[in-house]
């Protein structure tokens, strides 16, 4: 700032450096309208946000509640017990005895590939021994013993504080539970998958004027615009039940590319080139004036961020499972960039739905609303908890992307095959 | 009420304390946006959205400089963004030769402040902007080099002939006067 400064340089400095114009009134209604429109903006967006938030964490919270309810805490009442009157440990009361009575424990007659230890009803007086005894063996009553075991049991049974009681329950008909319905401790009937899937897709675009004068619009618009590949990525989370219905979420992103080429007739452009002396100051400028066509080309491109809530079915054969899924997407992001033909007066403009975006057409909405998504997914076991899955998909955006007071109607309905990995996890 | 109290203030939303930040500043700012933009319409246009920027980002200002060198700083990078390397690329006006007018000191004195806005307003955007940031906010051709993204050495000619021209439109004003 010290510097000396050039005449020019100094009387443009003192006499604008602190210099004030008059504000125009309406300017700082402006200022406010715009804030107060961009304020509103972000609390929808915001709101949107948490809404999705909840939902995902809602339905986590459902599945977490109700896996545990079903399956981590299972009730006695869920054992393949017989029908017949079952002794427990909560039904016997505490320590109010008659001396205990002996009980044996039947040899099986021939060489039975499985037995079962089991506990016939007693008269009330006699159940606090076998009551201890069931304490003590809790596991034994409860699962199908081999053969070898048998006598091991039977051994230590006739060596406890009951030998006499045991002997009686050995005198009695075993009783055999029926062989279904075992209760399991692990796996359940849900299992939770995590999937990342990309996939390369299709974007078909139904672009159409609001009005019979916007057709012209239109019209320039198709022949501008040409489609380009789109792809999308997907990251989400499965709960199955019972290896068929299933319940999935996560996020959905994709990008739809098109190509915007336009052909500006006869325009001049001057360059300016510097031109540098031996020792490497700059001695003069070559100025070239070029008049010809130019081409405009621009990489549209709309990225969607989708939260998507899918019903599933599932089908399991070997190796191999199917699914078929259908749901509704939420939109939270939604970025349209590009370059497209300005309304106003049919030359490329910039486009983008930023209201920071200095000079870009404001034609694009801020959010898409609900998409309907169906898949159908075949699934290849690799082990046993990690699946190859190929997944075609189509996904319907149901609004338009561009304003509702906007020329034309523009919507896409997307279709891919996702390839991926899923993931089976324990809670 | 304080400068402070303002700051304060508008970090709350308070449209009133925004209303008079407005105030207080609008008139330097739009002197500043009319310097860098082709036209006033332009020139309104790049401080809404420099005040717009003001009020989204007033938490970070940090009371270690002025509020208004803060609120100018925003205004002129706000001006910056609307003429990206392209301005300096493919510049519609050149000179060939960078030689020098000497004029008489009495021949400035007499120019009045709306003359000389005129004067940028008429300028190539590149050299406008660069004579700016170099004559006007004190930057060196380094640091317009740095921000713009082009060559000290580009900056260096832009000034030049940005002065040179500004000579030629003064000599003639004068010739008219005269």
């Amino acid at each position: 700032m010290s510097r000396r400064l050039h005449p020019i340089d100094e009387v443009f400095r003192q006499k604008l450096a602190q210099h004030s114009a008059e504000t125009p009134h309406h300017l700082w209604e402006r200022i406010d309208r715009e804030r107060n429109a961009r304020m509103a903006r972000r609390h929808r967006l915001q709101q949107r946000y948490a809404l999705a938030a909840l939902l995902v964490i809602g339905l986590g919270a459902g599945i977490m509640s109700w896996y545990a309810k079903i399956e981590v805490s299972p009730t006695l009442g869920s054992f393949p017990l017989p029908e017949e009157p079952v002794l427990l440990a909560e039904a016997c009361p505490p320590a109010a005895t008659p001396p205990p009575q002996p009980i044996a424990i039947a040899k099986p007659e021939s060489k039975p590939q499985r037995t079962l230890l089991a506990v016939v009803p007693l008269p009330e007086a006699e159940l606090q021994p076998v009551a201890s005894l069931n304490n003590q063996l809790n596991e034994a009553t409860l699962l199908e013993l081999p053969t070898a075991s048998y006598s091991a049991l039977n051994a230590a049974l006739q060596m406890s504080m009951l030998p006499l009681l045991l002997q009686e329950v050995q005198s009695a008909p075993l009783p055999m539970p029926r062989a279904s319905g075992c209760a399991s401790f692990t796996g359940g009937k849900f299992k939770f998958y995590f999937d990342a899937m990309a996939a390369p897709s299709m974007a078909l675009r139904s672009l159409k004027p609001t009005d019979e004068n916007y057709a012209p619009y239109a019209d320039s618009r198709r022949a501008t615009e040409l489609p380009r590949y789109t792809y999308g990525a997907a990251l989400q989370l499965s709960a199955v039940y019972n290896n068929t219905w299933a319940l999935r979420s996560g996020v959905h992103y994709s990008e739809i590319r098109e190509r915007f080429a336009y052909t500006i007739e006869n325009e001049v452009r001057t360059i300016i080139t510097n031109i540098y002396g031996q020792n490497g100051t700059i001695i003069g400028t070559d100025t070239t004036i070029e008049a010809n066509a130019r081409q405009v080309v621009a990489n549209n491109r709309y990225r969607t961020l989708n939260i998507p809530i899918i019903l599933g079915y599932e089908k399991n054969f070997n190796r191999f499972s199917l699914s078929i899924n259908g749901g509704a997407s939420i939109n939270i992001l939604f970025e349209p960039n590009g370059e497209f033909l300005s309304p106003k007066d049919n030359r490329p403009v910039t486009f983008s739905n930023d209201t920071r975006a200095e000079a870009a057409y404001p034609a694009f909405r801020e959010g898409l609303g609900l998409s309907f998504y169906g898949s159908v997914g075949v699934q290849y076991y690799l082990s046993p908890r990690l699946q190859l899955l190929v997944e075609p998909h189509v996904n319907a955006f149901t609004r338009s992307f561009t304003r509702e007071d906007f020329m034309t109607d523009q919507r896409y309905l997307t279709a891919g095959v996702f390839v991926g990995l899923r993931h089976q996890f324990q809670l | 009420m304080s400068e402070q109290d303002l700051i304060a203030g508008c970090l709350r939303e308070n449209r009133e304390c925004q209303a008079v930040v407005f105030q207080r500043y609008a008139g330097k700012m739009l002197s500043v946006c009319m310097r860098y933009a082709r036209h006033r319409m332009e020139a309104e246009d790049m401080l809404q959205d420099a005040f717009i920027r003001v009020f989204d980002h007033i938490g970070q200002f940090q009371y270690h400089g002025s509020f208004e060198g803060w609120i100018r700083r925003i205004v002129v990078n706000t001006a910056l963004k609307k003429y990206q390397q392209k301005s300096f690329r493919d510049e519609v006006i050149g000179i060939e030769e960078g030689y020098d007018l000497q004029l008489e000191p009495s021949i400035y004195a007499d120019l009045h402040e709306e003359e000389l806005l005129n004067l940028i307003a008429q300028l190539p955007d590149g050299y406008r902007v660069v004579f700016n940031l170099y004559a006007i906010e004190g930057y060196s051709h380094a640091e317009i080099g740095q921000m713009l993204g082009i060559e000290e050495s580009t900056s260096r000619t832009q000034l030049l002939k940005a002065r040179r021209i500004l000579q030629d439109q003064i000599v003639k004003m004068q010739k008219i006067a005269v």
